[in-house]
């Protein structure tokens, strides 16, 4: 079966800064891949250019084995297969959490409303925010938020989720809140690719560590041996520079 | 004459004068409002033909004076065969002027919406159009509504074009013309429409202020 992520040969360029550096990974159904390393590294321009919301310069993008295209119809319809949460939530500030989670399978699936908002209140008691489903982002949480932008990436009922530093935008307190909800999803199955600086997590749920440094993938491990006993140099000074803080 | 005369003798001109200011500006409103929208999505297409029109659009209509614009159609376009009634002319004029403030004032609702939610739309699959219909336009919308009240009054205010041709019945700048030439209304017959006018921009003003808090996005 063809990986639910494919990515051969990425090169992406801002100007004359090479940010990705012929990138390539694969993430397999029910596998979870979590992207580590130093800031500015290129592992958020990594993750935001599995759905194209960065274009690349060369390479070839696979969802599903099938060729990501650069824009166009096929393109929305693979992106709808493939969760995003993003750093700083961007849920429709105009709309409540129900409406929020029902956009994407009322616009992009075509679902009818009371079917869709069925489907939403029951992801939204998953992440345990049904409480909330009438009431506008701004009301909520960072936490809340967060855990809502979950329920309606899940509400497209995706093959795969992007996370790109889910947590980086919340007070601490609310971290694992978000978490949990991440560590139960991936508990029952969700394939995810997940970009984010809490290591513990990391190590806790990662199937595969991804470490990146300066647009290159530098190693690739299971994440006992990633943490413990790490390949790399370079990965051996970013793990004693994180615990000597 | 005391105001009891002129209205004795011309209270119902100026009711007809009312009714049609009041029509021209709801016509030419509604008209700005929706060619004003297809220029802002225009401006904001992905496609450079369309955003070079969307703009030029703009940069014309914003930049010429409404009674150039009205002597055009009415002196000028006859030249080309393009024989619009009197109405058709001014209509036109209060329509395609305050049709580059509006989108002006969506241009810069759109410029306050977070562009991480157009980021969030797109990575649900939705179309260009979807993510225009769906997440743009109803945040610009909100972001505008006061702007858009102001276009309202500044559209009621431009509606006095209609005193420079002919009309039947005419509109409340153009009464005072047709009073002051039938008799000595002076200033009073001003009086009048101004106060009609202040009233009628006084009620679009709470109208927009309640739509606004109506729609509001709070943050």
């Amino acid at each position: 079966m063809a990986p639910v992520i494919e990515l051969k040969n990425i090169n992406k360029y801002f100007g004359s800064h090479h940010v990705l550096k012929d990138i390539n990974l694969s993430v397999n159904k029910g596998e979870v891949v979590v992207i580590i390393g130093p800031s500015g590294s290129g592992k958020s321009t990594l993750c935001r250019t599995i759905n194209r919301l960065e274009s690349i310069d060369s390479g070839e993008i696979r969802i599903d084995g099938e060729l990501l295209p650069e824009e166009g119809r096929q393109l929305a319809r693979l992106r709808s297969k493939i969760g995003m949460v993003f750093q700083s939530f961007n849920l429709f500030a105009h709309k409540n959490v129900l409406n929020n989670v029902i956009m994407g399978p009322v616009n992009v699936l075509h679902k009818s409303k009371p079917e869709a908002s069925k489907e939403a209140i029951e992801l939204l008691k998953r992440v345990g925010v049904d409480s909330e489903a009438h009431k506008r982002p701004s009301q909520l949480s960072g936490g809340q938020q967060q855990r809502v932008a979950i329920a309606r990436a899940l509400a497209m009922q995706p093959d795969a989720i992007l996370f790109d530093e889910p947590t980086s935008a919340l007070d601490p307190e609310m971290i694992n809140e978000v978490l949990d909800v991440m560590t139960k999803l991936a508990s029952d199955g969700m394939t995810m690719l997940i970009v984010t600086h809490e290591m513990n997590f990391a190590r806790r749920v990662a199937s595969k560590v991804i470490f990146m440094d300066d647009g290159s993938i530098v190693e690739e491990n299971v994440p006992e041996e990633f943490f413990e006993n790490p390949k790399t140099e370079r990965a051996r000074i970013f793990l004693n520079s994180i615990k000597s803080e | 004459m005391s105001i009891s005369e002129l209205l004795s003798q011309y209270g119902d001109m100026y009711l007809q004068a009312l009714f049609t200011t009041w029509k021209l500006t709801f016509l030419s409103f509604l008209a700005a409002f929706i060619i004003g929208i297809i220029v802002t999505v225009m401006r904001i297409s992905p496609i450079r033909p369309l955003r070079f029109f969307g703009e030029l659009y703009v940069h014309i209509f914003r930049n010429i004076p409404g009674v150039a614009l009205l002597i055009l159609f009415v002196y000028a376009f006859p030249y080309l065969n393009l024989v619009w009634s009197y109405y058709a002319c001014v209509l036109t004029a209060t329509s395609l002027i305050p049709a580059s403030f509006c989108s002006e004032y969506l241009m810069s609702g759109i410029n306050s919406i977070d562009l991480g939610q157009i980021e969030a739309a797109r990575a649900l699959g939705f179309s260009f159009m979807q993510i225009i219909n769906k997440v743009i336009i109803p945040q610009a919308l909100r972001f505008s509504v006061l702007p858009l009240t102001n276009l309202a009054v500044a559209t009621l205010l431009t509606t006095a074009l209609a005193s420079q041709v002919p009309l039947k019945p005419t509109d409340l700048t153009g009464i005072v013309s047709y009073i002051n030439t039938h008799a000595v209304g002076g200033i009073t017959a001003f009086a009048i429409s101004a106060a009609l006018y202040l009233i009628t921009a006084l009620v679009i003003g709470q109208v927009g202020n309640y739509i606004d808090k109506k729609v509001r996005i709070e943050r």
